[in-house]
């Protein structure tokens, strides 16, 4: 249970323990690690879409001197369908390993299709350069559309749509459908006094970290392995590279370096199977790297989406129902995030009528992985825009047409539970009164509004906490830190242990010496992980409470902890002096042994996360250019434990938002190659295209977690694409329904309007 | 007795009922009796879903108890990213 | 193609090394000196993680090949801090949690440098198109932009 209280070290702006290796350069990232004898591995790549592979011929490229290992499908073992347990979209393990190296087909263009292991890098593109691959090109299915066409090429002729009420007959591209339903829409639809509609597209989108993926594999001859790589999750390294070749996990070492972003993007394997069988037939360690172009092209982007949104209310403003047509691409393989945008998709609101329709359908792109909040950005990227335009039709303020119909706890979420404490009442509140919501704009320029919803996770999470013999105190955990963690972390155990923060050291642990961890990711690390570190520091505490008694010769239940020490209770007729953490580590070796406290959890209760966004943009109408002129970011954090990163988080999603509305896309040519593989033409935003994004943090604490926590990393994408969407429409005076709102479009748009 | 909610993608397991009343002491418990009465549906549950018991989501679900007055929804994994 | 040997200096010290005609002064950093301060985020000069100065000029180290370096001064990220102290720009970075992952740091921290080089007192119109040419995704340029004026602000001897 969370205790209202005042918190000592938790809350304050403390420098990171890693900082001064960031900026120094000195921290080690996924491609700065290199070990003596190191080879170069490389991966040939599908220059089709969509083919099958009638035949690999890499004799002439194993004859090249400095060749020391090739590989193709034929060299992995055949890994059975099973569901990678966790992963939004029910991903299965027999696609991830196809996924790493084609086996038979390719089904995106960069589809891994051989990989070789050489001296240099040179040598090792001369080995691509002579694997004669013989291909049968076939149709590629690039969009929606035309995946889901009756009589469309299909992507894998084995797939049946799973999900329908009756089951299909015919194989298809669609891998699932789900259905959500509450009460009677039609019923619903008929009380409403105004109804809405509108369809929107959003494009395939890359998370963009700057950090291309990396990783050096080695094995040794009995068979044991260690693997370096930049991950967000190196459990998961381990067990995916595990079933992908058929190895024990025991046997598997994962060493997580510095990571360079991920945001959902490293949370699977592409490079390390590859590198681990490249060593083990080459008998050398081999350093694989992505090039950025690599990167775009055979990492997971983010799905396109096509939405269907209609919304029925009120004169009032009293939502009577609301519908949802959800389509969203996979790429190649099944697994989009489907179902959680579909449970997103209404989740601010209270809906008494309706039906959402969900589906997760191959094209042939790269398989999609798991972006910020996946799922949840596209679909409430529609269902905040038509919001947008019922408020317009009703004359009502967004930010009112919002509370109007605002869920708060108890009320029952569109995906089932009933809240727990919420604050999305609050975010929205604290978003009318808030300064910016009131200032004047000018000629071309507009405001919108909008909301942001994201579940955050929980999961398996292990700490242990370490007293040194001086009383200072190493936290060990294995959450990889992405953002800023090992702070939160070192805050929690300082607070819960009474000592100050720069006595604490926080190691990032490996896969040997952590506990088992699930992934940094799903907002999950300050959450779940913090728990683990909170409950292993209470651990210590209790430990030391039995060596002070001990030590006293009383009972223990006749001392207590208070401020970092132990003591009599009151009325305890015990003439000693409080015992400090520093003076029980001191004597441990007489009173039992070092101290050493432990937690492993599966934690349950992450609290649900809410935003309000206003931006403000002034749309040059000779070219259609967007500029941002004002960000506000309200978000409900339940307890910020180091506010300056929670507000990073709330800024970098912020921004991230903001170019997948405006500028980001993939653009794809006619036989479905990416055209814009580089950050020159993937435009993602730079300083200058930003203002200043403010900030507020609300804090609706989160009884879950023993200082009310709730994750925050995920939810600030959500809002931004309908709140830059409807500031855009506030600006111009007519809507542009599908993403990036490019300068292209709006032009298109205001010039269709101008007639 | 703890009322359990079925989603519409489970519903065909339970033959379209929704909602039903159940007593049992923990997540395991509920299943099993659940897979008495609809026979197959504790293989699309066990290691399979989520579950919100009071307001509470828990991923991989097992020993966790269900009180005399839980609300129970099953709900499809979220990871995030 | 034998290679060819260049004579350089890398932040402040005398360094030789052999490196083939094509290899670019980021590979050459990273790979041959084992200077791995200095990132690698694309290759193609558009993301700025493998800034350095080049006689006090910002450039992309991986637009440079490492044989242009022959007879003049590189200076990395390794050679921005004085001995144990930190640079200001370093510390006012720590400070304003101006990063979160940590990848584009280094890129930024050498760009402000020749920025505030060059102008003591930009405003923050100047900061922002001078780092244009920086990528971050993490931290969407807000606290960066922050740490900089107030780096700024101490380098002129002003309290921040």
């Amino acid at each position: 249970m969370s205790e209202a209280r005042e918190f000592k070290v938790v809350g304050t702006r403390v420098i990171r323990p890693d900082g001064v290796d960031k900026v120094t350069g000195r921290a080690n990232f996924g491609a700065d690690f290199a070990l003596p004898g190191m080879l170069c591995g490389k991966v040939l790549r599908s220059p089709y879409a969509h083919a099958r592979i009638k035949s690999i011929d890499t004799k002439q490229a194993a004859a090249i001197e400095g060749v020391y290992a090739i590989l193709t499908g034929a060299d992995f073992p055949k890994v059975g369908h099973e569901e990678i347990t966790g992963g939004e979209g029910g991903g299965d393990f027999a696609d991830l390993a196809t996924n790493v190296m084609a086996r038979g087909k390719v089904v995106y263009h960069g589809h891994a299709v051989a990989a070789v292991a050489a001296t240099s890098a040179a040598i090792a593109d001369a080995a691509l350069a002579a694997i004669k691959v013989d291909y049968e090109v076939l149709k590629p299915v690039m969009d929606l559309d035309a995946a889901m066409a009756d009589g469309a090429t299909l992507i894998n002729e084995r797939m049946f749509t799973e999900g329908l009420p009756e089951k299909p007959t015919r194989p298809s591209n669609v891998a699932a459908f789900m259905q959500f339903k509450r009460g009677d829409i039609t019923k619903g639809f008929a009380e409403a006094d105004v109804v809405v509609e509108g369809t929107y597209c959003t494009p395939t989108v890359h998370q963009g970290y700057i950090e291309p993926h990396a990783c050096v594999a080695s094995i040794n001859q009995g068979g044991q392995a260690t693997i370096w790589c930049c991950t967000q999750g190196h459990f998961d390294v381990r067990s995916m590279t595990a079933k992908v070749l058929g190895m024990d996990v025991a046997d598997i070492r994962v060493i997580p370096s510095e990571i360079g972003g991920g945001f959902g993007g490293k949370t699977t394997v592409y490079l390390e199977p590859l590198a681990m069988l490249l060593s083990k037939k080459s008998g050398r360690p081999v350093k694989m790297t992505m090039t950025r172009d690599e990167v775009f092209r055979a990492s997971g982007p983010g799905s396109a989406t096509k939405s269907v949104i209609k919304i029925g209310a009120k004169k009032d403003g009293t939502i009577t129902a609301m519908s949802a047509w959800l389509a969203y691409e996979a790429g190649a393989y099944k697994g989009s995030p489907m179902a959680p945008g579909a449970m997103c998709v209404f989740a601010p609101y209270n809906v008494p009528n309706f039906l959402i329709d969900g589906f997760d359908v191959l094209v042939n792109k790269a398989k999609v992985a798991a972006y910020r909040a996946p799922g949840a950005p596209q679909s409430m990227y529609a269902c905040e825009s038509l919001l947008d335009d019922l408020a317009r039709k009703l004359e009502m303020d967004p930010i009112d047409l919002r509370l109007k119909n605002a869920v708060s706890e108890g009320c029952q979420a569109s995906y089932g539970p009933k809240f727990n404490a919420i604050g999305f009442k609050e975010c929205l509140e604290a978003a009318k009164a808030h300064p910016n919501y009131k200032v004047k704009l000018g000629p071309n320029e507009g405001r919108g509004v909008a909301a942001g919803f994201w579940f955050n996770a929980g999961m398996q999470s292990s700490a242990e906490v370490h007293i040194n013999e001086n009383g200072t105190v190493t936290v060990i955990e294995g959450n990889p830190d992405i953002g800023g963690s090992r702070a939160s972390m070192a805050l929690m155990a300082a607070e819960e242990l009474g000592v100050p923060y720069d006595k604490v050291r926080v190691l990032v642990a490996d896969t040997e010496s952590a506990g088992y961890t699930n992934t940094t990711g799903g907002s999950r690390v300050t959450f779940a992980t913090g728990m683990a570190v909170i409950q292993a520091a209470r651990d210590i505490i209790a430990q030391c409470k039995q060596r002070a008694a001990a030590t006293w010769g009383i009972e223990v239940d006749m001392v207590d902890w208070q401020d970092g020490q132990v003591i009599p209770k009151p009325g305890v007729n015990a003439d000693v002096k409080p015992l400090t953490l520093a003076a029980i580590a001191a004597n441990a070796g007489r009173t039992g042994g070092p101290l050493l406290g432990r937690a492993s959890l599966n934690a349950r209760g992450a609290g649900p996360g809410f935003a309000v966004n206003i931006a403000d943009v002034r749309v040059d109408p000779e070219t259609g250019k967007v500029d941002v002129l004002r960000f506000t970011a309200i978000q409900d954090a339940g307890k910020a434990i180091h506010p300056s990163y929670v507000e990073g988080q709330m800024q970098g999603g912020a921004v991230q938002g903001l170019g997948w509305a405006l500028n980001e896309e993939y653009v794809y040519d006619a036989n479905g190659v990416l055209q814009n593989a580089g950050f020159l033409d993937y435009r993602m935003p730079v300083a200058s295209d930003m203002p200043m994004i403010d900030t507020q943090i609300i804090e609706v604490a989160n009884p879950t977690h023993p200082y009310g926590v709730r994750g925050v990393g995920e939810v600030p994408i959500v809002a931004p694409l309908a709140a830059a969407a409807n500031a855009v429409r506030a600006a111009i005076g007519v809507r542009i329904h599908d993403l990036p709102l490019s300068p292209p479009r709006v032009l298109a748009a205001i010039e269709a309007a101008n007639g | 007795m703890a009322k359990v909610f079925f989603p519409d993608h489970l519903t065909q397991y339970t033959a379209g009922v929704r909602e039903l009343e159940v007593h049992a002491e923990s997540f395991r418990d509920l299943v099993a009796q659940l897979e008495v009465r609809y026979p197959g549906i504790s293989q699309a549950l066990l290691g399979k879903v989520a579950v919100a018991i009071d307001g509470d989501i828990i991923h991989d679900p097992f020993l966790d108890p269900v009180r005399a007055d839980s609300e129970v929804y099953f709900l499809h994994r979220i990871d995030g990213g | 193609m034998s290679k060819l040997q260049i004579d350089t200096q890398i932040n402040g010290e005398r360094m030789e090394f052999l490196c083939e005609p094509q290899q670019s002064m980021l590979d050459v950093l990273r790979d041959t000196l084992r200077l791995t301060g200095t990132k690698e985020g694309c290759a193609t000069g558009d993301c700025g993680a493998c800034s350095v100065l080049l006689d006090g000029r910002l450039v992309c180290s991986c637009l440079m090949f490492a044989a242009e370096s022959a007879g003049r001064q590189i200076t990395t990220i390794e050679g921005i801090a004085r001995g144990d102290v930190l640079h200001p720009i370093q510390q006012k970075f720590l400070e304003h949690a101006a990063l979160q992952c940590g990848i584009c740091t280094p890129g930024f921290v050498v760009a402000t440098k020749a920025l505030l080089d060059e102008n003591p007192d930009p405003s923050e119109t100047e900061i922002r198109y001078h780092l244009a040419g920086n990528l971050c995704r993490c931290t969407g340029y807000d606290k960066i932009v922050r740490a900089v004026q107030d780096a700024a602000k101490t380098l002129r001897g002003e309290a921040s």
